[in-house]
């Protein structure tokens, strides 16, 4: 026992290097894609995601012509791991432009201090972007959907971040990830999730983190016919070359 | 994770109950498209902050400087003027080039006192904690240097790092197979030859780059050189999508003449030329030959980085560190009365004093013989990291466990020296002189220390409303137990072998919170502590009450981030318990640790980046440290039996610069870059009680270059422009040995007299051009 002690740092270090030999070699489980809040509902279009390209906007949006879904009349999805209290949405976030439905903001948004323009925060705005939240009547729905879709990317755009952990600056990963948020009618995010890792943990936490702490705009009146939450997704492409 | 089950349903059900669902459907996903997120910037000028920026979300302080402002430095240049223009930092080095080393003061804390980490291997010197920073790397290969000042890392494997730490990070071998080469030609006879070749991706997967240098340079003021050879290798062989091992060698070969430090006095009446001496006349221990620094050291590491399941995380790093050299120094022995700490000249009297020896062998026992007397350090310092990293929810959960088992031996032989001054050896493993009664060399010094240290931390970072707030709890238990063995000729028995064990908790607590859209606070609190260096444990008789220094660090900042700007400002007090001042005589090349009590540092540290245009980014940053000693020194004891206590209470703590403010910016057009770095340092103090100190001064460095464009198969040949210190200011750069005193200070014990200290000088205005292309 007492030739243990002595070489305690080197067993446990040891015990380290095997425990990771046996991880290494054991089998794997893939990653599974994320529960949908109803499989029925899901119809991940991957395949339209458009190739590197200036203007997405235009490919993105395809009239819906699969068969209407089923209604759900909870579309929120049961509790997930990953989900930090979504039902309070803070005070702060997406302005009330237009009286609305759905009151899910809490009662002080009215009185809220500053009214934030969240269009101020697009230091860069796209072409198709618009500061001012209330020109964006367009004429067909289709329309709006398309500008919508387009500043989406345009905001995104500019609240994205390489990861800056000590971790990540040492390890600088790279890869794709895939994420899919839900947005209701107000611009409330309701829920968010990884559809495809990037293979490095940090990556997909620093994606979701990007879209966890967006603040997005209402959307246009009759976007996506009426319905009041839309789902999304989004690609973050984490490179680290010149 | 029930709380938020519970929300949701109670919102689910609210929806439910307003009925505004009851025809609407969420059909289809919209694909918002692809978003580039690039970690690196193209080049400084497209930047925000001139790449002395990045955006930043740690709950610390934290600056960071990445490729694009390193590839613009002239590549002789050491990591440490890499730092120069980061807010907090106040560094020097001895010439222009960055070979010769230099030195780094954080928020008023040493080079000493940070930790600093290669690649995530610990560099700091086992014993004293020294860095040398010109050895570790060419920068060609170096990818970027993050900075956190005032708090360590939990992560982090330090046991010496009380004022932050610092972290290289290599470039990845490229996809693509390929190689640089560069040519440098500057003023001083400055010659450097740079050349690596890229494996690019192989079939198995594995890619490697493996690169050599060799500079050469004459010193600028007195005679001597600077040699350098150097070699990196990487090789990082990927394990599936996830997973990969990551392998670094860098091999470092430094000959270096060492530039003499001057006294204010000295530096006043023979200017800038100050230096040692260039003719030999003998037993002259202040020829320049006998003043040099050999030293070759090789840092070699694999880093496993294992996915092992989609939310737990494995890094393993097993590394060693081996370094041998020494910093020269020359002495001279009588033979008709031999040195007393010197082993086995001729005999003994029965009082312990030695009998006249004859060392150099003419015949005579009366003359007075020029040593060479090296002190010369090996380490040989093998160790271990894990990290294992755990995503729970919204947490992600760090823990690990750092060994490192580390064996110091510190000799001290004497060289005979020709009569034209030269040593015999200057790496001092020849000719020595030899103890007659051992057979072995004789030495001044024969130490051996084993340090062992180990640490383990967990940490957990948390993500709460919306990821805009993160919230950091972390421990760090660091433990180091020095042995060490002195085998000194005269130490008793009693005094051969002691050791000593330092341990402490060290908790850090913060937050990141972001409030509104690109604005956010940050705050954290951090303890540090740093283990005595190991020179009291070889004082006779051993020192063994020396103390850990431990620091409290508190921080509070905002930070205002977006595409085009980049501001980041805190507010910083650092409480100090135990300081340890370091300071080494340079004729007997003794060290001496002085524990001068406990200081308090306060301040604001300020940096901003602007992307001015598509072409134009800017960055300045400013400190305000207003860092003191809080208790009165105590210098002796007075031949009347009182106390000498030095009035140092309420002094500006040595070394701190109260200001310290910088200006930098970057420029790109069509192929053309400039960029310009401005540093103004405010006043230095050099002694404890204040009354000495260095005049502020304000340094302005410039580079301009011009990528050709690609010629045949020579692609992307750049010629670059640097210039140093234009205004060719004459300064005293840096502090290298305090005094606590410099006039004599009466006290109740007696008049405690005063001594100079020591400086570097500044190095005058420096050109060079380099001219590099890829294959």
């Amino acid at each position: 026992m007492n030739a243990v002690f002595r070489h305690r740092e080197w067993l446990a270090s040891g015990y380290a290097v095997v425990a990771m030999l046996a991880f290494a070699f054991a089998p794997v489980p893939k990653l599974q894609a994320p529960k949908l809040p109803d499989e029925s509902m899901m119809q991940v279009t991957l395949e339209q995601l458009p190739e590197p390209e200036p203007e997405p906007v235009k490919q993105v949006v395809q009239p819906v012509s699969q068969p209407p879904m089923p209604v759900q009349p909870a579309p929120v999805s049961p509790p997930k791991p990953v989900a930090p209290p979504l039902a309070k949405p803070k005070p702060q976030r997406a302005p009330v432009l237009a009286p609305s439905a759905v009151q899910q903001v809490a009662p002080s948004e009215a009185a809220s201090g500053p009214a934030k323009d969240v269009a101020v925060t697009e230091p860069a705005p796209t072409p198709t972007a618009s500061p001012a939240p209330a020109a964006q009547v367009a004429p067909a729905a289709s329309d709006g959907e398309e500008k919508y879709v387009s500043r989406l990317h345009g905001y995104l755009d500019s609240i994205k971040r390489y990861p800056t952990s000590r971790e990540a600056r040492l390890e600088h990963p790279t890869g794709e990830a895939v994420v899919w948020f839900v947005l209701d009618h107000q611009g409330n995010l309701i829920d968010a999730g990884i559809e495809k890792g990037s293979g490095a943990m940090m990556l997909d936490q620093a994606a979701l983190s990007t879209v966890r702490r967006g603040e997005y705009k209402p959307f246009p009146p009759d976007a996506w016919g009426g319905a009041a939450t839309h789902r999304f997704s989004v690609r973050l492409d984490f490179s680290f070359q010149q | 994770m029930r709380k938020s089950q519970l929300l949701a349903g109670v919102f689910a059900g609210a929806l439910c109950a307003s009925g505004a669902f009851a025809d609407d459907v969420t059909s289809g996903t919209s694909s918002v498209g692809r978003i580039d997120v690039q970690g690196v910037g193209a080049d400084a000028a497209s930047e925000p902050g001139a790449g002395l920026m990045i955006p930043e979300e740690s709950a610390k302080q934290k600056s960071t400087v990445t490729r694009a402002y390193i590839e613009e430095m002239r590549p002789t240049s050491s990591p440490f003027q890499a730092l120069m223009m980061l807010p907090g930092v106040n560094t020097s080095s001895d010439d222009a080039y960055g070979l010769s080393g230099g030195r780094l003061t954080v928020r008023g804390f040493n080079s000493d006192q940070m930790g600093f980490t290669v690649q995530g291997v610990p560099v700091n010197d086992s014993g004293n904690y020294a860095v040398y920073p010109q050895e570790f790397v060419d920068i060609e290969n170096l990818e970027e240097i993050f900075l956190t000042q005032g708090a360590v890392d939990t992560n982090a494997p330090h046991v010496g790092a009380s004022g932050g730490n610092i972290g290289l990070v290599l470039t990845a071998p490229s996809d693509k197979f390929g190689g640089t080469a560069a040519q440098s030609f500057g003023q001083s006879s400055m010659s450097r030859t740079f050349a690596r070749v890229d494996s690019g991706l192989l079939p198995t997967n594995t890619k490697f780059f493996i690169s050599g240098s060799e500079t050469h340079a004459e010193k600028w003021r007195g005679e001597g050189s600077d040699r350098r050879q150097h070699a990196d290798t990487e090789v990082v062989q990927k394990i599936g999508d996830e997973s990969d091992i990551d392998t670094a060698v860098l091999f470092n070969y430094a000959v270096n003449d060492s530039y003499r430090t001057a006294t204010k006095a000295q530096w006043q009446t023979v200017g800038r030329k100050f230096d040692y001496d260039t003719s030999f006349v003998p037993l002259d221990t202040n020829f320049y030959r006998l003043r040099v620094n050999p030293f070759k050291n090789v840092i070699a590491e694999t880093t496993a980085h294992l996915q092992l399941r989609d939310n737990l995380r494995l890094t393993v790093e097993p590394y060693i560190w081996y370094g041998i050299g020494n910093g020269g120094g020359a002495t001279v022995f009588k033979e008709s009365s031999p040195p007393a700490n010197y082993s086995g000249f001729g005999g003994e009297l029965s009082t312990g004093t030695k009998l006249p020896v004859d060392l150099n062998g003419n015949g005579s026992t009366r003359d007075s013989v020029l040593f060479y007397t090296p002190s010369i350090t090996e380490t040989y310092r093998p160790g271990i990291q894990t990290n294992l990293t755990y995503e729970l929810d919204n947490h992600t959960i760090g823990t690990g466990f750092w060994f490192e088992h580390a064996r110091h031996v510190q000799t001290g032989p004497a060289i005979p020296v020709d009569n034209i001054g030269n040593p015999g050896s200057i790496w001092g493993d020849a000719g020595q002189l030899v103890d007659q009664t051992t057979g072995m060399p004789a030495e001044y010094r024969k130490w051996v220390t084993i340090n062992i240290a180990r640490q383990f931390y967990v940490q957990d970072e948390a993500r709460w409303l919306h990821d805009s707030l993160k919230t950091v709890v972390g421990l760090r238990l660091p433990s180091l137990e020095r042995d060490a063995t002195n085998n000194e000729f005269g130490v008793p028995a009693a005094y051969n072998h002691v050791s000593k064990y330092y341990a402490d908790f060290l908790p850090t607590v913060g937050a990141n919170y972001e409030f509104i859209q690109s604005n956010s606070v940050f705050a954290d609190f951090t303890k540090n502590m740093r283990a005595p260096q190991n020179y009291p444990l070889f004082d006779n008789p051993p020192n063994m009450s020396q103390k850990a220094e431990t620091s409290y660090n508190y921080e509070l900042g905002y930070r205002y981030q977006t595409k085009d700007y980049l501001v980041q400002t805190a507010v910083f007090w650092t409480d100090f318990y135990n300081r340890q001042a370091t300071a080494t005589d340079p004729e007997s090349l003794l060290t001496t640790d002085t524990n001068v009590g406990a200081t308090r540092s306060k301040g604001v540290e300020l940096s901003a980046g602007a992307k001015l245009s598509d072409r134009w980014s800017v960055f300045s940053s400013a400190t305000y440290n207003d860092n003191r000693l809080r208790n009165n020194f105590l210098a002796g004891i007075g031949t009347n039996g009182l106390p000498e206590y030095l009035p140092t209470k309420g002094k500006t703590y040595i070394e701190t610069p109260k200001i310290l403010a910088s200006l930098g910016t970057a420029y790109a057009y069509q192929g053309f870059f400039a960029g310009a770095q401005a540093k103004f340092t405010g006043v230095r103090y050099s002694t404890l009680v204040n009354d000495e100190k260095t005049a502020p001064y304000t340094t302005l460095d410039a580079q301009a270059g011009y990528h050709f464009g690609d010629v045949g198969w020579v692609n992307d040949p750049v010629l670059t422009f640097n210039v140093t210190n234009i205004l060719d200011k004459n300064y005293l750069s840096q502090i290298s040995t305090f005094k606590n005193n410099a006039s004599n200070v009466k006290t109740a014990g007696g008049t405690v007299s005063g001594a100079s200290p020591l400086y570097m000088l500044g190095a005058p205005r420096t050109f060079s051009l380099t001219l590099s292309a890829k294959f």
